[in-house]
């Protein structure tokens, strides 16, 4: 009994441990069990893989959407879009007789009365198409021609054609053209200016001004 | 109610303590002095003696962790009682001292250490150090005399589990013990 006799003085021992440990053990409940290594691991490798596949695809998906349907989302990647595959000019030329109704003379109080206008003149005739594009649009415009993606720089020989001219105002009376770098001598104020095109608009920014014309039409 | 609300209830010697305190623990305190003694008449003696001793104790005893207090006074009461009957009988606490006894290095001079109370101070120091799994295993098992099965299930691990956990737990304390032996 000799080796009892001990262990009932070790039972007698454990009877006075601190509360703390009886607390303890006494509210124990199971604790959350995670996957074994190998399926935590498994588990992770699936995850890397899923996310990766998504975000190609959606990556893909937002590029096709921004090359097939400008205008329904605001423009605030950083990758280059595709760049033309037809002139700015040519685009707003092919755009003449749809444009009709934006004709209209040019009054300097309009571009200081805080609408955005897309303004631009065929060198055919002397009225100006003026179209007052929403809101919406209008700071489309304003974030792409600010952060000019994917314009690339012309070669001297660049012509706008029957096209005269192609100029932004934001109603504040600054005049901007997408032509040409947003620097100082570059933007004029209440007035529109003549510009050599250093600069042609990328697909994108095409589609957007096309998208804000039908939209204003 | 919360635990110091019934000790309150105590130090104003008001019968609601033992009605709160019947509601809150007397399930817990009825399975450790059953896993103690095997009979449940026996076990619910055990639980009022309990009541009664904690009545007795508060005011001058003001517990913070009222569970463990009670646990300590029926596991206490069980194993006096266990005693004071015919030690043939083989029940509950005979298995658990069995168990401990494996603990117990030949040369480690237990009675002394007991009876100077530094046993008990080891047995803290050992617990302080463990994993908490392996802490709650092993005071579930040797404090709350909870079979491993129940251990198991409460805990949600396998039963080889918890006996692997007790296994070594015991391996570990007896070197403990065999060193604290050496330098007492």
């Amino acid at each position: 009994m000799r080796e009892n006799k001990r262990g009932e003085l070790l039972m007698d021992a454990i009877g006075s441990i601190d509360d703390r440990f009886i607390f303890e053990a006494q509210v124990a409940l199971p604790k959350k069990r995670y996957a074994p290594l190998r399926r935590v691991l498994a588990l992770c490798a699936c995850t890397v893989l899923v996310m990766s596949l998504t975000l190609s695809l959606l990556v893909g998906l937002f590029s096709q959407k921004n090359s097939e349907a400008p205008g329904q989302e605001d423009h605030v990647g950083n990758t280059e879009p595709p760049v033309t595959d037809s002139h700015f000019a040519d685009t707003l030329i092919g755009m003449k007789t749809e444009t009709q109704s934006f004709a209209s003379p040019l009054e300097r109080e309009m571009l200081f009365e805080g609408e955005t206008l897309l303004i631009w003149q065929y060198e055919d005739e002397e009225d100006y198409r003026i179209c007052t594009l929403s809101d919406r649009d209008a700071r489309r415009i304003k974030t792409a021609l600010a952060e000019k993606n994917g314009f690339v720089r012309t070669d001297a020989e660049y012509d706008l054609g029957e096209l005269e001219g192609f100029w932004i105002c934001f109603g504040d009376g600054l005049v901007y053209t997408p032509y040409l770098e947003n620097s100082n001598g570059n933007i004029g104020y209440g007035q529109l200016f003549d510009y050599d095109p250093e600069l042609e608009p990328s697909q994108y920014f095409i589609e957007l001004i096309t998208n804000a014309i039908e939209n204003a039409n | 109610m919360e635990d110091y609300k019934i000790v309150d209830l105590y130090w104003e010697r008001s019968e609601d303590a033992i009605v709160e305190t019947r509601h809150k623990y007397e399930r817990m305190l009825s399975g450790i002095s059953y896993s103690l003694l095997n009979s449940q008449e026996d076990a619910d003696e055990c639980v009022n003696d309990t009541y009664l001793r904690a009545w007795n104790q508060m005011p001058t005893d003001r517990p913070i962790y009222l569970g463990a207090y009670l646990s300590k006074i029926i596991r206490a009461l069980s194993i006096s009682r266990f005693r004071s009957q015919h030690r043939q009988k083989r029940g509950g606490f005979e298995n658990l001292c069995s168990e401990l006894d494996e603990c117990i290095p030949d040369s480690c001079s237990i009675e002394e250490q007991y009876q100077s109370g530094r046993l008990t101070e080891i047995i803290n120091r050992f617990l302080g150090e463990l994993e908490e799994e392996k802490r709650v295993i092993f005071v579930r098992r040797y404090f709350f005399s909870d079979p491993v099965d129940v251990i198991a299930k409460r805990l949600g691990i396998s039963v080889s589990k918890v006996k692997t956990s007790l296994h070594r737990t015991r391996e570990e304390l007896r070197r403990v013990l065999g060193e604290e032996d050496v330098t007492l």
